[in-house]
């Protein structure tokens, strides 16, 4: 690589000509994709570059910082810089990725200078981004980076908000939280539920039994292949088909209040903290005096027996008596100032749940489940099968085999991928902007709409769902590691 | 004598171990009778609640008869696997309850398909779930698609010919989807736009011509690599996946060539769409992928921190927030360089996605094969790209294949998400069916069908990826044998 390498290889070209003509050809063939490659990332850095320098002149971005030292950026200037710059950009990369082809440099040198390749390939393209960002930053109002508008009222209303109340003109803060609350309610309820339906079906898929084993497959593989989307749109049609019209709702005893327009149930206020604490020191106190009756073993006599009984139905006749003085229900009353016109009737008291809660439990239960239930099985497939067999041979019950010897041990592979579902399962609630059920991301919708700022409240949307994702994982982290702990 | 408790033995000895010498045809039979027998008691219960004349059937003691042999042939099927469904008590009650729940719900499907849906709101509008609205009121411009189902004819032929399986396990299948296409062209209640019958000649003649494309390309591949060399049939996939790569920019071009005429990517719409979209953020997604992974998992810094930055933030939102940041975002920040139509911004956000998702796959594949590898081909003299892309990712796509097809089948999925942003895919057309006055309400036929689109190649997707992981040795069968 120095002068005289050049100097030679320019009198072998003197004294044969032909040289060059199959050297060049042989360079060509053997770099074409580099070249081509080059050819396209010319094209793109030429764009680049010439909307980075109109961004840089006078006007763009107020007064610039270069203004003291050159008087304009004027058109001709930007032409010629920006048929320049991309061929001298282009040129640099080319040689640079050339000779880390060839392999001329040692690996420490062939580190430093790829990433001063890669540096330099990528310098147009983040110019061109740094400065539309602070062009965007002042002209443009969704790219403003303040919350003063969080602060505002929010203008629009909420179809379900339950537990909480909100106002027109409650800020647009207060709103986000009943959101994200929303959310919470269907994640943390749906994983539940899907976690014991997809073990039970899990479960039933590996049933001896040929027509479970069937049937959970067919389950599994049905709702597994569907979109989520399709789903939750089916059941949120198929539930305002199934449930009856709002001048024909089914009331069960004036307590529950059952349309496609709203579900009615009773709300339990509390009345006396006093007694509700009372009510549980007696369960405590269950607890302590078995405990104290047990420390010799447990005493499984008949007169033991009844005694136990009797403290059983002694000890919840309180508690029950405890928990009725506590709390009163209230039940929910239907106002009809105009019978006929069904639109003007309302409820007084009592708990609402909106029809796209249900909808969105059934579809994300669902689709969580057939998850949960193909790990299930997997993780119960991988176990050794001298585990199960030993466990026959100890003459256990099915049901004791599952409990005492296989959930506890699939239970260690199981942890890891149930954790992926449920963050899975967290991300897919943002599905219920498609059903108008109002959490955190419905209300980030319509606030971007309504306020215009989308980036800070893209932002904020984005470290919810880092933030819950956290959570998510941070139990289950725990869960892993009580479960990992014990040595087998 | 041994005291009989269990209901199989008792069965036994009432049926004297009565055991069919062919079972499987015998429990396909039954199930298949089991069927017929439902369906024509709630056929006869449909034409009695219909029609309010004396007909010969007019008694509910008919179709109850046949709901009783439906019953029996459950019940066949049932005695044939009666050493498993009814060894023990438990095993019975359990039997009993899935059959009830078989039962009734075979009772809704079949008189929800073939009774209570009006299947018209799918055939009606079958050109707008396929193609989207543009190319509903513009029909001559479906003519662009044509030569696309050429190309994807001869590749569907080739890359069945070359497997090297019998022929009818193709052609059987083939024969009867080219025969339903057939109908499924000539056959027409009413066309869009008009009362009058359309001229289908020509489109019969097309489709006629492209199965004789495929049926010529499977015999012609399936005669040649029949008895060729692996190394053969390996470069001839290659081919092949350059060939799908080629007729995917040719569709491109023919639908909208550069120049005035041309139909616009927003204007794009349907199921193809749908295909669009998934197939181009497959393949972009992939290299997106195996960009980040390589990124992530290198020591130099101004690599791996952009990458594991960019993967991390990606994922940690859904795809829907993605999706709306592509919509609202995305063109203010292209606009000066790249004027972008919503779809080539959705192709970018989905391929992002689910690049990322795929480089976190991949690097556990990369980080799963041996490091002897690589030192083996350093040592050969391989540079450090020619050792990353021909030694290790190829061993790392093996390793996580069921991962990646699993995968692609989420983003198959997925694309049903982007009527959100405004476009016409499948998804939306259904949701946007219902509302024509003739078929007011009509949800559960049009979701349905558009679900079990979506469910079939999913579906299809799947068997493919069980397919792949039984030829790579990857599944470990037996449940767990190894310690």
């Amino acid at each position: 690589m120095s002068i005289s390498y050049y100097v030679k290889y320019f009198e072998n070209v003197k004294n044969n000509p032909r040289k060059l003509l199959d050297d060049s050809w042989n360079f060509l063939i053997n770099n074409w994709v580099l070249l081509v490659g080059i050819y396209f990332y010319y094209i793109l850095s030429r764009n680049f570059f010439r909307q980075s320098l109109l961004l840089l002149q006078e006007g763009q971005l107020g007064v610039p910082f270069y203004y003291n030292y050159i008087t304009a950026l004027t058109n001709p200037a930007i032409d010629s810089l920006s048929f320049w710059l991309p061929i001298l950009f282009s040129g640099l990369v080319f040689t640079g990725i050339y000779y880390l082809n060839i392999g001329r440099f040692n690996p420490k040198e062939s580190d430093r200078n790829g990433q001063l390749v890669f540096l330099l390939a990528l310098i147009p393209f983040i110019m061109y981004f740094i400065l539309q960002l602070l062009y965007l930053n002042q002209t443009d109002k969704s790219w403003y980076f303040g919350l003063e508008y969080m602060d505002e009222d929010s203008g629009f209303q909420l179809s379900n908000d339950w537990p909480w109340e909100t106002e027109l003109q409650d800020s647009r803060w207060k709103f986000y939280a009943v959101g994200i609350s929303n959310a919470a309610r269907v994640v943390v309820l749906s994983i539940i539920l899907s976690t014991i339906i997809g073990t039970f079906f899990g479960v039933a898929r590996l049933s001896t039994n040929l027509v479970l084993s069937k049937m959970s497959e067919a389950y599994v593989e049905f709702f597994r292949n569907m979109p989520l989307v399709v789903q939750l749109f089916f059941w949120l049609t198929m539930l305002g088909d199934i449930l009856p019209r709002h001048n024909e709702m089914w009331i069960f005893w004036d307590w529950f209040y059952i349309s496609n327009r709203t579900i009615m149930f009773p709300r339990i206020i509390l009345d006396s903290a006093l007694f509700f604490l009372l009510a549980l020191f007696s369960l405590v106190g269950f607890r302590f005096y078995t405990n104290y009756l047990d420390k010799d073993g447990f005493d499984d006599s008949e007169e033991g027996l009844r005694q136990r009984m009797y403290l059983w139905f002694g000890t919840l006749l309180v508690f029950s008596i405890f928990l009725k003085v506590a709390f009163t229900l209230e039940q929910p009353e239907l106002v009809k100032p105009n019978p006929r016109a069904y639109g003007t009737w309302y409820f007084n008291g009592g708990e609402e749940i909106s029809v796209a809660f249900i909808a969105m439990m059934i579809g994300l239960t669902i689709y969580t489940s057939v998850q949960i239930a193909e790990i299930v099985r997997g993780s119960i497939q991988s176990l050794p099968r001298g585990q199960v067999e030993a466990a026959i041979s100890l003459g256990l019950s099915p049901f004791q085999r599952l409990r005492l010897v296989i959930i506890p041990q699939a239970l260690r592979s199981m942890i890891p991928p149930m954790n992926n579902q449920y963050l899975n399962c967290w991300k897919n609630s943002s599905l219920a902007v498609i059903i108008s059920f109002s959490d955190h991301f419905a209300v980030t919708y319509t606030i971007v709409n309504n306020a215009g700022q989308a980036v800070p409240a893209f932002i904020i949307l984005l470290l919810t769902y880092q933030i819950g994702s956290m959570l998510i994982s941070a139990i289950m982290n725990y869960l892993n590691s009580r479960v990992t702990s014990v040595k087998i | 004598m041994k005291k009989q408790t269990s209901l199989a033995d008792k069965m036994s000895v009432w049926f004297s171990n009565y055991e069919p010498t062919q079972k499987l045809l015998h429990v396909r039979a039954a199930l298949f009778l089991g069927f017929i027998f439902l369906y024509t008691a709630l056929a006869i219960e449909k034409a009695r609640s219909w029609f309010s004349l004396d007909l010969p059937f007019d008694s509910p003691l008919i179709a109850n008869i046949f709901v009783l042999f439906s019953i029996i042939s459950f019940f066949y099927v049932g005695y044939i696997y009666r050493d498993n469904l009814f060894s023990s008590n438990v095993n019975v009650l359990t039997t009993l309850i899935c059959f009830y729940f078989i039962f009734k719900f075979l009772e809704g499907t079949i008189s929800f398909i073939f009774f209570s849906a009006n299947w018209e709101v799918i055939w009606v509008n079958r050109r707008m779930l396929a193609f989207g609205p543009y190319f509903t009121s513009h029909g001559e411009e479906v003519e662009r698609l044509w030569p696309t189902v050429y190309m994807m004819a001869v590749l569907l032929g080739c890359a069945y010919g070359s497997l090297g399986e019998k022929l009818q396990k193709f052609l059987i299948p083939f024969t009867f989807v080219a025969f339903c296409l057939v109908i499924g062209a000539t056959y027409n209640i009413r066309p869009e736009g008009g009362s009058g019958h359309y001229d289908y000649t020509l489109t019969l003649q097309r489709l006629l011509f492209t199965f004789f494309l495929t049926y010529a390309s499977f015999l012609l591949s399936h005669q040649y690599y029949k008895d060729a060399e692996e190394y053969q049939v390996n470069l001839f996939h290659q081919i092949l996946s350059a060939g799908a790569v080629l007729a995917f920019i040719l569709t491109i071009y023919f639908l909208d060539p550069p120049g005035d005429d041309g139909v616009n990517p927003g204007e794009w719409g349907g199921l193809f769409l749908n295909f669009i979209l998934a197939s181009a953020a497959i393949v972009l997604g992939f290299g997106v992928g195996v960009v980040l992974a390589f990124g992530r998992r290198s020591s130099l810094p101004l690599f791996s921190w952009p990458s594991t930055t960019i993967i991390e933030t990606i994922r940690s939102g859904p795809l829907v927030a993605w999706l709306f940041i592509a919509y609202i975002l995305l063109p203010d920040v292209l606009m000066p360089v790249w004027d972008a139509d919503r779809v080539s911004r959705t192709i970018l956000i989905l391929s992002l996605f689910s690049g990322c998702y795929l480089a976190e796959i991949l690097r556990g594949g990369l980080q799963a094969v041996p490091a002897g590898q690589k030192e083996a081909a350093l040592s050969l003299g391989l540079t450090t790209t020619q050792v990353n892309m021909l030694i290790i990712l190829p061993q790392a796509v093996r390793i996580t294949m069921p991962a990646i097809v699993s995968n692609m089948i989420g983003l198959w999925k997925d694309t049903s998400l982007i009527h959100l942003l405004g476009i016409h895919d499948a998804f939306q057309v259904a949701k946007v069916l219902p509302a024509q006055w003739e078929f007011v309400g009509l949800y559960p036929e049009a979701l349905l069908f558009v679900g079990m689109v979506f469910w079939i190649i999913s579906f299809y997707l799947s068997k493919i990826s069980q397919r792949i992981e039984k030829s790579l040795g990857l599944k470990n069968e037996g449940g767990g044998e190894m310690t």
